[in-house]
């Protein structure tokens, strides 16, 4: 109980220097936000901008500005989108949703196919199947999101015309989990590539490792039939590491998720950070920020407790 | 030092040679190695082998398929692709190991402070190489690219001060053990100060196990440029870089009637990270035998 209070509140002051880091990047921009609305045309006059700027306390000292808007941020207050005056919080709500959608599936394949191949080929050191998919799994991770979707969008949408090539749901369809399911399937499936291909080195590996421990021999030893060994003594201790790795992907997956859904034109988030990007609109980036930052915490966070709760030796050093 | 073992003369050799000589036996290391100097190379040659300027636009002859005359064929606006790649090649190159030089000096530096002198420098500077490490690189340098510009600069300075974290930790692990050693002792004995010792003594035993490191930063750099590109932040146009001329691939006429355009820099991505994957393996185990991965 104490590891797991621990391990939460160290992430308090993480996270404050993320929003801390993230407020200066808003007030590094050249100009503040009274100066997108300047019009000359209308007769706006520097009085009226002065004005404007004391009654939303934009003349206060930087740390005072920075206190009132994490009393805002903190109350779900983001404010609002430069470009169409959405609120921020909102649409980003609806966004990260899709994202999560996007990144979940992608980790879910690459968890269960990876790990399974991992296992079958550390099983199997040096035979035909592990030189096949360890030569591979390098293929895997040296091919970055963008390149993945690229071919895939090639192949399996333009060529074949297996899949769409991007979009959440056809047009003119009603809303259906099928329909979804394959939309989803090429950019998750293009996104998982990666992570797959590292999580079944890690298996591989860390299976090859366990089996060379003494418990391992001693359980042969003993009379223990070859499956109960794999399964009871080898499996089990072999994943592990492979937890610790899981966690450890997730800033790659955030990133990949970036490029699948613009490639995709996948509605998520990161599709969202590139147009705000490009659009200079600061309160979504930075809204964007902000949730990314909170998502990847959370993880690690989920990914520390799930190692305490299958290691119980972490819980107790 | 040779010694005198019987009557066999046996020479001894340094931990550089044996490293070098357990690389050499790596298969993939070596296969990485070749690969990776015919890429060098050709880049470099890149104004012996193109025939055309890469930036020159030639309107009568834009979109057209691999021919004689245009080896990988014309973009939309009539540049040799082929040009464009090699020369490409220069730029990826080229960032990505000046922004891994600038994240191996800042990671060398923070990690030498923080494994030396502990205390409140080390949990300060490995609390913030947490925040830094759980950031989604992409994300951050997408939005500081706002702030400086589009540049070639810009582009190696923001890789590289994002890029250091995994250096930090490995040089911290490694100096806190090394400070405990004898050889610190007897250099302080001897009446060296921190900076001596740290300069002198401890950091020279760090560059073995950092080189592996160093060389999947290089293709993190590689490839966080090439990401940049592609969504349009990176490298500006004219200049090609492997990145934007993928980045091409993005509007769908050129993804489905112009294949040749994007292949070519997708493959080439795609041979660098994999030799540089395969010679950082390959260091890895020379290095440390004891860390034999598949």
């Amino acid at each position: 109980m104490q590891y797991f209070l621990r391990r939460v509140l160290i992430n308090i002051p993480v996270l404050l220097v993320v929003t801390i880091v993230i407020y200066l990047l808003i007030n590094l921009a050249p100009g503040d936000p009274v100066d997108f609305f300047v019009n000359e045309e209308i007769g706006i006059t520097k009085e009226d901008l002065d004005f404007v700027r004391e009654r939303y306390g934009l003349d206060d000292p930087l740390p005072v500005r920075y206190v009132k808007w994490l009393g805002q941020v903190v109350q779900g207050d983001l404010g609002f989108r430069f470009k169409n005056g959405d609120d921020v919080a909102e649409v980003l709500a609806v966004r990260l949703r899709r994202t999560l959608l996007l990144m979940g599936t992608a980790l879910a394949i690459g968890i269960t196919v990876g790990v399974t191949i991992g296992i079958f080929i550390g099983l199997r050191q040096y035979s035909i199947w592990d030189f096949t998919f360890t030569g591979l799994s390098f293929v895997g991770i040296s091919m970055p999101a963008f390149i993945a979707g690229i071919f895939g969008l090639y192949l399996f949408s333009v060529k074949l015309g297996w899949f769409p090539s991007g979009g959440m749901r056809t047009i003119g369809k009603p809303e259906s989990l099928f329909d979804l399911l394959y939309h989803l399937a090429l950019p998750a499936g293009t996104l998982a590539i990666f992570n797959l291909a590292t999580f079944m080195r890690y298996t591989r590996f860390s299976m090859l490792e366990v089996r060379g421990e003494d418990y391992v021999r001693t359980a042969r030893a003993k009379g223990l039939k070859p499956p109960v060994v794999t399964w009871r003594h080898v499996f089990r201790n072999a994943l592990l590491p492979v937890v610790t790795v899981v966690g450890l992907s997730l800033p790659s997956l955030v990133a990949g998720a970036l490029f699948t859904e613009t490639i995709y034109s996948w509605p998520g988030m990161g599709a969202l950070l590139v147009d705000a990007v490009a659009a200079r609109d600061y309160p979504m980036v930075m809204g964007i920020m902000l949730v990314t930052a909170l998502v990847v915490l959370t993880a690690n966070l989920v990914t520390d407790l799930a190692y305490a709760v299958a290691d119980p030796r972490i819980r107790y050093a | 030092m040779t010694l005198e073992v019987g009557r066999r003369r046996v020479q001894s050799q340094s931990p550089t040679a044996q490293a070098w000589r357990r690389f050499r036996r790596h298969p993939l290391a070596l296969a990485g190695l070749v690969l990776f100097a015919i890429l060098l190379l050709a880049t470099v040659a890149a104004p012996l082998i193109a025939r055309y300027d890469y930036a020159a636009l030639n309107l009568q002859d834009k979109f057209q398929a691999p021919s004689a005359a245009h080896l990988l064929g014309t973009d939309r606006v009539g540049r040799d692709i082929w040009s464009r790649t090699l020369y490409g090649g220069r730029v990826s190159l080229a960032v990505g190991f000046a922004a891994a030089s600038i994240s191996t000096v800042i990671g060398v530096i923070l990690g030498a402070i923080s494994g030396y002198y502990r205390g409140i420098a080390d949990q300060v500077i490995m609390r913030f190489t947490d925040v830094v490490m759980t950031f989604p690189r992409v994300v951050i340098i997408l939005t500081a690219a706002i702030y400086l510009g589009q540049s070639i600069a810009s582009v190696i300075f923001l890789i590289g001060i994002f890029s250091w974290p995994g250096i930090t930790r490995l040089v911290r692990g490694q100096v806190l053990s090394l400070r405990e050693q004898q050889f610190v002792l007897a250099s302080r004995s001897l009446g060296a100060g921190n900076r001596r010792v740290i300069v002198a003594h401890v950091l020279p035993n760090v560059v073995a196990p950092l080189l592996a490191s160093v060389t999947f930063d290089v293709n993190g750099a590689i490839l966080l440029e090439a990401g940049l590109s592609f969504l349009g932040v990176g490298i500006p146009l004219p200049t090609p870089s492997w990145g934007n001329m993928l980045e091409t691939a993005r509007s769908l006429d050129v993804l489905q009637d112009g294949p040749w355009i994007w292949v070519p820099p997708a493959v080439m991505i795609l041979l660098t990270v994999l030799s540089i994957n395969f010679i950082g393996d390959g260091l890895r185990d020379a290095i440390d035998p004891r860390h034999q991965q598949g």
